[in-house]
Protein backbone atom coordinates (compact mmCIF):
# COMPACT_ATOMS: atom_id res chain seq x y z
CA UNK A 1 0.00 0.00 0.00
CA UNK A 2 1.46 3.32 -1.01
CA UNK A 3 0.92 6.39 0.92
CA UNK A 4 0.78 9.67 -0.83
CA UNK A 5 4.00 11.58 -0.48
CA UNK A 6 4.11 14.07 2.28
CA UNK A 7 4.19 17.35 0.51
CA UNK A 8 5.21 19.19 3.61
CA UNK A 9 4.49 18.73 7.29
CA UNK A 10 4.04 22.39 7.65
CA UNK A 11 1.01 22.24 5.41
CA UNK A 12 -0.69 19.82 7.79
CA UNK A 13 -0.12 22.02 10.80
CA UNK A 14 -2.63 24.73 11.56
CA UNK A 15 -1.75 28.00 10.01
CA UNK A 16 0.17 30.25 12.32
CA UNK A 17 -1.98 33.17 13.33
CA UNK A 18 -0.62 36.65 13.13
CA UNK A 19 0.74 37.81 16.46
CA UNK A 20 -1.55 39.90 18.56
CA UNK A 21 -0.90 43.63 18.87
CA UNK A 22 -0.12 43.32 22.56
CA UNK A 23 2.24 40.46 21.82
CA UNK A 24 4.06 42.57 19.25
CA UNK A 25 4.30 45.43 21.69
CA UNK A 26 5.73 43.15 24.38
CA UNK A 27 8.25 41.82 21.88
CA UNK A 28 9.21 45.36 20.98
CA UNK A 29 9.61 46.13 24.67
CA UNK A 30 12.12 43.29 24.79
CA UNK A 31 14.06 44.85 21.93
CA UNK A 32 12.46 43.32 18.85
CA UNK A 33 12.44 46.00 16.16
CA UNK A 34 10.66 43.88 13.49
CA UNK A 35 7.79 43.44 15.95
CA UNK A 36 7.43 47.18 16.12
CA UNK A 37 7.59 47.44 12.37
CA UNK A 38 4.72 44.97 12.06
CA UNK A 39 2.73 46.89 14.64
CA UNK A 40 3.43 50.18 12.92
CA UNK A 41 2.49 48.85 9.51
CA UNK A 42 -0.77 47.50 10.90
CA UNK A 43 -1.92 50.74 12.51
CA UNK A 44 -0.22 53.59 10.72
CA UNK A 45 -3.00 54.13 8.13
CA UNK A 46 -6.02 54.21 10.46
CA UNK A 47 -4.16 56.32 13.00
CA UNK A 48 -3.04 58.81 10.39
CA UNK A 49 -6.56 59.13 8.96
CA UNK A 50 -8.02 59.54 12.43
CA UNK A 51 -5.62 62.38 13.13
CA UNK A 52 -5.99 63.95 9.70
CA UNK A 53 -9.78 63.90 9.68
CA UNK A 54 -9.90 65.07 13.27
CA UNK A 55 -7.68 68.13 12.95
CA UNK A 56 -8.11 68.66 9.22
CA UNK A 57 -4.52 69.76 8.69
CA UNK A 58 -2.07 67.54 6.89
CA UNK A 59 1.03 69.08 8.42
CA UNK A 60 -0.42 69.01 11.94
CA UNK A 61 -1.57 65.44 11.39
CA UNK A 62 1.98 64.46 10.44
CA UNK A 63 3.41 66.07 13.55
CA UNK A 64 0.79 64.47 15.75
CA UNK A 65 1.34 61.11 14.09
CA UNK A 66 5.05 61.26 14.88
CA UNK A 67 4.35 62.42 18.41
CA UNK A 68 1.96 59.54 19.10
CA UNK A 69 4.41 56.91 17.91
CA UNK A 70 7.19 58.64 19.79
CA UNK A 71 5.20 58.27 22.99
CA UNK A 72 4.48 54.63 22.22
CA UNK A 73 8.19 54.02 21.74
CA UNK A 74 9.26 55.89 24.84
CA UNK A 75 6.69 54.34 27.11
CA UNK A 76 7.28 50.78 25.96
CA UNK A 77 8.88 49.99 29.33
CA UNK A 78 5.63 50.83 31.11
CA UNK A 79 3.36 49.02 28.69
CA UNK A 80 1.07 46.45 30.27
CA UNK A 81 -1.37 44.51 28.08
CA UNK A 82 -4.35 45.35 30.26
CA UNK A 83 -6.53 46.44 27.34
CA UNK A 84 -6.52 46.24 23.57
CA UNK A 85 -3.50 47.88 22.00
CA UNK A 86 -5.77 50.00 19.80
CA UNK A 87 -7.43 51.45 22.89
CA UNK A 88 -3.99 52.30 24.26
CA UNK A 89 -2.90 53.75 20.91
CA UNK A 90 -5.96 55.93 20.40
CA UNK A 91 -5.95 57.03 24.00
CA UNK A 92 -2.49 58.48 23.44
CA UNK A 93 -3.64 59.97 20.15
CA UNK A 94 -6.64 61.54 21.85
CA UNK A 95 -4.40 63.10 24.49
CA UNK A 96 -2.06 64.45 21.82
CA UNK A 97 -5.03 66.01 20.03
CA UNK A 98 -6.28 67.57 23.24
CA UNK A 99 -2.85 69.10 23.82
CA UNK A 100 -2.73 70.24 20.22
CA UNK A 101 -6.11 71.98 20.44
CA UNK A 102 -5.19 73.52 23.77
CA UNK A 103 -2.03 75.00 22.27
CA UNK A 104 -3.27 75.95 18.82
CA UNK A 105 -6.94 76.50 19.46
CA UNK A 106 -9.80 75.04 17.48
CA UNK A 107 -9.43 75.54 13.78
CA UNK A 108 -12.34 76.43 11.59
CA UNK A 109 -13.68 73.07 10.50
CA UNK A 110 -15.34 74.35 7.31
CA UNK A 111 -12.07 74.15 5.43
CA UNK A 112 -11.72 70.48 4.66
CA UNK A 113 -8.69 68.71 3.43
CA UNK A 114 -8.10 68.69 -0.28
CA UNK A 115 -7.11 65.16 -1.09
CA UNK A 116 -5.22 64.30 -4.17
CA UNK A 117 -7.70 61.66 -5.21
CA UNK A 118 -11.21 61.60 -3.87
CA UNK A 119 -12.30 58.39 -5.48
CA UNK A 120 -11.72 54.85 -4.32
CA UNK A 121 -8.87 53.10 -6.00
CA UNK A 122 -11.04 50.41 -7.53
CA UNK A 123 -13.22 52.96 -9.23
CA UNK A 124 -10.16 54.69 -10.62
CA UNK A 125 -8.86 51.43 -11.96
CA UNK A 126 -12.19 50.40 -13.48
CA UNK A 127 -14.35 53.46 -14.02
CA UNK A 128 -18.01 52.77 -14.41
CA UNK A 129 -20.52 54.87 -16.18
CA UNK A 130 -19.95 58.62 -15.83
CA UNK A 131 -23.17 59.26 -13.90
CA UNK A 132 -22.36 56.82 -11.14
CA UNK A 133 -18.79 58.01 -11.04
CA UNK A 134 -19.91 61.57 -10.59
CA UNK A 135 -22.46 60.52 -7.99
CA UNK A 136 -19.77 58.65 -6.09
CA UNK A 137 -17.42 61.61 -6.18
CA UNK A 138 -20.22 63.85 -5.03
CA UNK A 139 -21.06 61.42 -2.25
CA UNK A 140 -17.47 61.42 -1.02
CA UNK A 141 -17.35 65.18 -1.07
CA UNK A 142 -20.65 65.47 0.80
CA UNK A 143 -19.51 62.96 3.36
CA UNK A 144 -16.20 64.76 3.88
CA UNK A 145 -18.03 68.03 4.42
CA UNK A 146 -20.60 66.49 6.74
CA UNK A 147 -17.87 64.83 8.77
CA UNK A 148 -15.94 68.08 9.03
CA UNK A 149 -19.04 69.93 10.20
CA UNK A 150 -19.62 67.60 13.13
CA UNK A 151 -18.68 68.72 16.64
CA UNK A 152 -15.23 67.48 17.67
CA UNK A 153 -16.49 64.95 20.19
CA UNK A 154 -19.01 63.41 17.77
CA UNK A 155 -16.50 63.34 14.93
CA UNK A 156 -13.94 61.73 17.21
CA UNK A 157 -16.39 59.01 18.29
CA UNK A 158 -17.29 58.28 14.67
CA UNK A 159 -13.65 58.18 13.55
CA UNK A 160 -12.63 55.93 16.42
CA UNK A 161 -15.40 53.57 15.43
CA UNK A 162 -14.65 53.62 11.72
CA UNK A 163 -10.86 53.87 11.69
CA UNK A 164 -9.94 52.25 15.00
CA UNK A 165 -12.74 49.70 15.03
CA UNK A 166 -13.29 50.39 18.72
CA UNK A 167 -16.40 49.39 20.62
CA UNK A 168 -18.42 51.84 22.66
CA UNK A 169 -16.56 50.88 25.84
CA UNK A 170 -13.18 51.16 24.14
CA UNK A 171 -14.04 54.58 22.73
CA UNK A 172 -15.02 55.60 26.24
CA UNK A 173 -11.71 54.38 27.63
CA UNK A 174 -9.73 56.09 24.88
CA UNK A 175 -11.48 59.43 25.33
CA UNK A 176 -12.04 59.26 29.07
CA UNK A 177 -15.86 59.31 29.08
CA UNK A 178 -18.56 56.82 29.92
CA UNK A 179 -20.26 54.37 27.62
CA UNK A 180 -23.55 56.25 27.56
CA UNK A 181 -21.79 59.46 26.61
CA UNK A 182 -20.10 57.70 23.73
CA UNK A 183 -23.40 56.20 22.67
CA UNK A 184 -25.04 59.60 22.67
CA UNK A 185 -22.23 61.21 20.69
CA UNK A 186 -22.21 58.42 18.17
CA UNK A 187 -25.97 58.48 17.80
CA UNK A 188 -25.95 62.20 17.02
CA UNK A 189 -23.05 61.78 14.61
CA UNK A 190 -24.73 58.97 12.72
CA UNK A 191 -28.03 60.85 12.57
CA UNK A 192 -26.41 64.03 11.24
CA UNK A 193 -24.33 62.22 8.66
CA UNK A 194 -27.35 60.30 7.47
CA UNK A 195 -29.53 63.37 7.23
CA UNK A 196 -26.88 65.26 5.28
CA UNK A 197 -26.32 62.39 2.93
CA UNK A 198 -30.00 61.43 2.56
CA UNK A 199 -30.18 62.34 -1.07
CA UNK A 200 -26.95 60.51 -1.83
CA UNK A 201 -28.24 57.45 0.02
CA UNK A 202 -31.21 57.29 -2.29
CA UNK A 203 -28.88 57.39 -5.26
CA UNK A 204 -26.47 54.90 -3.72
CA UNK A 205 -29.01 52.32 -2.57
CA UNK A 206 -31.51 52.93 -5.34
CA UNK A 207 -34.42 53.19 -2.91
CA UNK A 208 -36.82 55.99 -2.29
CA UNK B 1 -36.02 62.16 14.24
CA UNK B 2 -37.29 60.55 17.43
CA UNK B 3 -35.06 58.93 20.06
CA UNK B 4 -36.44 55.52 19.16
CA UNK B 5 -35.41 56.00 15.54
CA UNK B 6 -32.02 57.29 16.67
CA UNK B 7 -31.45 54.20 18.80
CA UNK B 8 -32.48 51.93 15.96
CA UNK B 9 -30.16 53.79 13.59
CA UNK B 10 -27.31 53.48 16.03
CA UNK B 11 -27.95 49.80 16.66
CA UNK B 12 -28.03 49.17 12.94
CA UNK B 13 -24.83 51.15 12.49
CA UNK B 14 -23.06 49.32 15.32
CA UNK B 15 -23.92 45.97 13.77
CA UNK B 16 -21.66 46.90 10.87
CA UNK B 17 -22.18 46.98 7.16
CA UNK B 18 -24.50 49.97 7.30
CA UNK B 19 -24.86 52.29 4.33
CA UNK B 20 -23.00 54.97 6.23
CA UNK B 21 -20.05 52.70 6.86
CA UNK B 22 -20.05 51.67 3.21
CA UNK B 23 -20.10 55.32 2.18
CA UNK B 24 -17.22 56.07 4.54
CA UNK B 25 -15.30 53.15 3.11
CA UNK B 26 -15.54 54.71 -0.35
CA UNK B 27 -13.53 57.70 0.81
CA UNK B 28 -9.92 57.76 -0.11
CA UNK B 29 -7.46 56.42 2.42
CA UNK B 30 -4.57 58.80 2.88
CA UNK B 31 -1.44 57.24 4.34
CA UNK B 32 1.52 58.80 6.14
CA UNK B 33 4.32 59.85 3.89
CA UNK B 34 7.46 57.80 3.48
CA UNK B 35 9.35 60.49 5.37
CA UNK B 36 7.11 59.94 8.37
CA UNK B 37 7.62 56.18 8.14
CA UNK B 38 11.39 56.59 8.13
CA UNK B 39 11.28 59.06 11.00
CA UNK B 40 9.18 56.78 13.20
CA UNK B 41 11.24 53.69 12.45
CA UNK B 42 14.45 55.62 13.10
CA UNK B 43 13.05 56.71 16.42
CA UNK B 44 12.21 53.12 17.34
CA UNK B 45 15.55 51.76 16.31
CA UNK B 46 17.40 54.52 18.15
CA UNK B 47 15.36 53.84 21.27
CA UNK B 48 16.32 50.18 21.16
CA UNK B 49 19.99 51.00 20.70
CA UNK B 50 19.97 53.46 23.57
CA UNK B 51 18.40 51.98 26.71
CA UNK B 52 18.54 55.40 28.35
CA UNK B 53 15.89 56.54 25.89
CA UNK B 54 13.31 54.64 27.88
CA UNK B 55 10.56 56.67 29.39
CA UNK B 56 11.08 58.38 32.70
CA UNK B 57 8.56 55.95 34.14
CA UNK B 58 10.71 53.01 33.12
CA UNK B 59 13.78 54.52 34.70
CA UNK B 60 11.88 55.54 37.75
CA UNK B 61 10.87 51.98 38.44
CA UNK B 62 14.49 50.98 38.97
CA UNK B 63 14.98 53.16 42.01
CA UNK B 64 11.43 53.49 43.22
CA UNK B 65 11.35 50.16 45.06
CA UNK B 66 14.65 50.57 46.94
CA UNK B 67 13.80 54.16 47.76
CA UNK B 68 10.40 53.15 49.07
CA UNK B 69 11.92 50.41 51.22
CA UNK B 70 14.53 52.82 52.59
CA UNK B 71 11.86 55.40 53.38
CA UNK B 72 9.72 52.83 55.18
CA UNK B 73 12.70 51.64 57.24
CA UNK B 74 13.67 55.19 58.14
CA UNK B 75 10.16 56.06 59.21
CA UNK B 76 9.54 52.82 61.07
CA UNK B 77 12.87 52.72 62.95
CA UNK B 78 12.03 55.43 65.52
CA UNK B 79 8.64 53.92 66.11
CA UNK B 80 10.07 50.45 66.66
CA UNK B 81 12.81 51.79 68.93
CA UNK B 82 10.23 53.71 70.88
CA UNK B 83 8.19 50.57 71.35
CA UNK B 84 11.20 48.47 72.37
CA UNK B 85 13.19 50.95 74.47
CA UNK B 86 10.36 53.10 75.72
CA UNK B 87 9.29 50.88 78.66
CA UNK B 88 12.91 50.53 79.96
CA UNK B 89 13.37 54.27 79.99
CA UNK B 90 10.15 54.65 81.88
CA UNK B 91 11.24 52.04 84.42
CA UNK B 92 14.59 53.75 84.93
CA UNK B 93 12.88 57.07 85.48
CA UNK B 94 10.57 55.65 88.15
CA UNK B 95 13.19 53.62 89.99
CA UNK B 96 14.68 56.35 92.23
CA UNK B 97 11.47 58.17 93.19
CA UNK B 98 9.97 54.87 94.22
CA UNK B 99 12.47 54.30 97.00
CA UNK B 100 10.79 56.54 99.49
CA UNK B 101 7.33 55.08 99.01
CA UNK B 102 8.89 51.65 99.25
CA UNK B 103 10.08 52.41 102.76
CA UNK B 104 6.66 53.70 103.64
CA UNK B 105 5.22 50.46 102.44
CA UNK B 106 7.66 48.56 104.61
CA UNK B 107 6.64 50.47 107.70
CA UNK B 108 2.96 50.21 106.93
CA UNK B 109 3.31 46.53 106.30
CA UNK B 110 4.19 45.91 109.93
CA UNK B 111 1.52 44.04 111.85
CA UNK B 112 -1.11 46.39 113.19
CA UNK B 113 -0.59 49.07 110.62
CA UNK B 114 -3.35 49.60 108.08
CA UNK B 115 -2.77 48.15 104.67
CA UNK B 116 -1.71 50.83 102.20
CA UNK B 117 -3.84 51.58 99.23
CA UNK B 118 -2.29 50.14 96.06
CA UNK B 119 -3.41 53.13 94.06
CA UNK B 120 -1.57 55.84 95.94
CA UNK B 121 0.77 56.02 98.89
CA UNK B 122 1.49 59.38 100.52
CA UNK B 123 -0.04 61.05 97.55
CA UNK B 124 2.86 60.13 95.27
CA UNK B 125 0.94 58.10 92.78
CA UNK B 126 0.71 54.39 92.25
CA UNK B 127 3.63 52.19 93.17
CA UNK B 128 4.16 50.06 90.18
CA UNK B 129 7.83 49.68 89.58
CA UNK B 130 9.17 48.45 92.94
CA UNK B 131 6.50 45.83 93.40
CA UNK B 132 6.51 44.56 89.88
CA UNK B 133 10.29 44.52 89.63
CA UNK B 134 10.68 42.31 92.66
CA UNK B 135 10.94 38.58 92.06
CA UNK B 136 7.58 36.95 92.42
CA UNK B 137 8.82 33.68 93.93
CA UNK B 138 10.44 33.60 97.38
CA UNK B 139 14.07 32.48 97.65
CA UNK B 140 14.64 28.87 98.41
CA UNK B 141 16.68 29.43 101.57
CA UNK B 142 13.98 31.53 103.17
CA UNK B 143 11.75 29.46 105.44
CA UNK B 144 8.20 29.70 104.29
CA UNK B 145 6.87 29.20 107.82
CA UNK B 146 8.29 32.54 109.01
CA UNK B 147 6.56 34.54 106.35
CA UNK B 148 3.08 35.78 106.93
CA UNK B 149 0.69 34.11 104.62
CA UNK B 150 -2.76 34.86 103.32
CA UNK B 151 -4.19 37.18 100.77
CA UNK B 152 -3.83 40.25 103.01
CA UNK B 153 -0.03 39.90 103.20
CA UNK B 154 1.60 43.11 101.83
CA UNK B 155 3.44 42.74 98.61
CA UNK B 156 6.75 44.13 99.86
CA UNK B 157 6.98 41.48 102.58
CA UNK B 158 7.08 38.87 99.86
CA UNK B 159 10.41 40.26 98.71
CA UNK B 160 13.52 38.44 99.83
CA UNK B 161 15.39 39.67 102.86
CA UNK B 162 18.47 40.52 100.89
CA UNK B 163 16.52 42.77 98.64
CA UNK B 164 15.01 44.51 101.65
CA UNK B 165 18.41 45.13 103.17
CA UNK B 166 19.71 46.63 99.97
CA UNK B 167 16.66 48.82 99.73
CA UNK B 168 17.12 49.94 103.30
CA UNK B 169 20.71 50.81 102.54
CA UNK B 170 19.61 53.02 99.68
CA UNK B 171 17.01 54.70 101.86
CA UNK B 172 19.55 55.32 104.61
CA UNK B 173 21.97 56.77 102.12
CA UNK B 174 19.30 59.12 100.91
CA UNK B 175 18.50 60.12 104.47
CA UNK B 176 22.15 60.62 105.38
CA UNK B 177 22.25 57.95 108.02
CA UNK B 178 25.41 56.05 108.82
CA UNK B 179 25.51 52.35 108.14
CA UNK B 180 25.64 51.71 111.86
CA UNK B 181 22.29 53.32 112.28
CA UNK B 182 20.66 51.13 109.74
CA UNK B 183 18.32 48.36 110.80
CA UNK B 184 19.73 44.88 110.71
CA UNK B 185 23.32 45.94 110.23
CA UNK B 186 25.83 44.80 112.75
CA UNK B 187 27.47 47.88 114.20
CA UNK B 188 31.21 47.96 114.56
CA UNK B 189 31.37 50.91 116.88
CA UNK B 190 33.11 50.62 120.17
CA UNK B 191 30.60 49.13 122.66
CA UNK B 192 31.60 51.35 125.54
CA UNK B 193 31.45 54.50 123.47
CA UNK B 194 28.12 53.45 121.97
CA UNK B 195 26.69 52.91 125.47
CA UNK B 196 27.92 56.36 126.44
CA UNK B 197 26.07 57.84 123.49
CA UNK B 198 22.92 55.98 124.48
CA UNK B 199 23.26 57.23 128.01
CA UNK B 200 23.74 60.77 126.75
CA UNK B 201 20.57 60.48 124.67
CA UNK B 202 18.65 59.26 127.71
CA UNK B 203 19.99 62.08 129.81
CA UNK B 204 18.93 64.58 127.17
CA UNK B 205 15.38 63.24 127.44
CA UNK B 206 15.32 61.60 123.98
CA UNK B 207 14.14 58.35 125.36
CA UNK B 208 12.68 57.00 122.13
CA UNK B 209 15.92 57.37 120.27
CA UNK B 210 17.85 56.00 123.20
CA UNK B 211 15.63 52.94 123.24
CA UNK B 212 16.13 52.42 119.51
CA UNK B 213 19.86 52.76 119.85
CA UNK B 214 19.89 50.35 122.76
CA UNK B 215 17.93 47.88 120.65
CA UNK B 216 20.52 48.21 117.91
CA UNK B 217 23.29 47.81 120.42
CA UNK B 218 21.80 44.59 121.70
CA UNK B 219 21.47 43.31 118.19
CA UNK B 220 25.10 44.14 117.55
CA UNK B 221 26.48 42.95 120.87
CA UNK B 222 23.97 40.51 122.35
CA UNK B 223 26.39 39.25 125.01
CA UNK B 224 27.66 42.63 126.14
CA UNK B 225 26.55 43.67 129.57
CA UNK B 226 24.47 46.80 129.90
CA UNK B 227 24.13 48.99 132.95
CA UNK B 228 21.03 48.63 135.01
CA UNK B 229 20.05 52.22 134.31
CA UNK B 230 20.14 51.64 130.60
CA UNK B 231 18.34 48.36 130.96
CA UNK B 232 15.41 50.29 132.36
CA UNK B 233 15.05 52.01 128.99
CA UNK B 234 13.96 48.84 127.32
CA UNK B 235 11.22 48.15 129.84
Amino acid sequence: MRFPPIVGERMLQPMATAPDDSELMLQFREGDLPAFEALYTRHKGPLYRYLLRHCGDREAAGDLFQEVWGKIIKSRGDYQPLAKFTTYLYHIAHNCLVDYYRYHGRRHRSEHVEYEDRLPADEIAAPREPERLAASAQLAQKLEQALASLPDTQREAFLLREEGGLSLEEIGRATGVGRETVKSRLRYAVAKLRSVLAAEYVTMTGTQ
Amino acid sequence: MSDQTGHEDLDGYLLGGSALSKAYATLDKPMPTATLDVAVMDQASKALRDPEALSSGGRRRHWMVPASVAAVVLLAFPVVMRVIIGPFEQEAETAIPSLEPQNTVLERAKPGNPRPSPASIDGQGPLVSPVTSAPAAPPVDEPAMDRPSGPQRPAMIQQPAKHLLETQKQIDNLRGLTPAQSIGEKDTRDPARWLDEIEALANDGELTEAQAELERFRNAYPEHSVDSELQQLSR
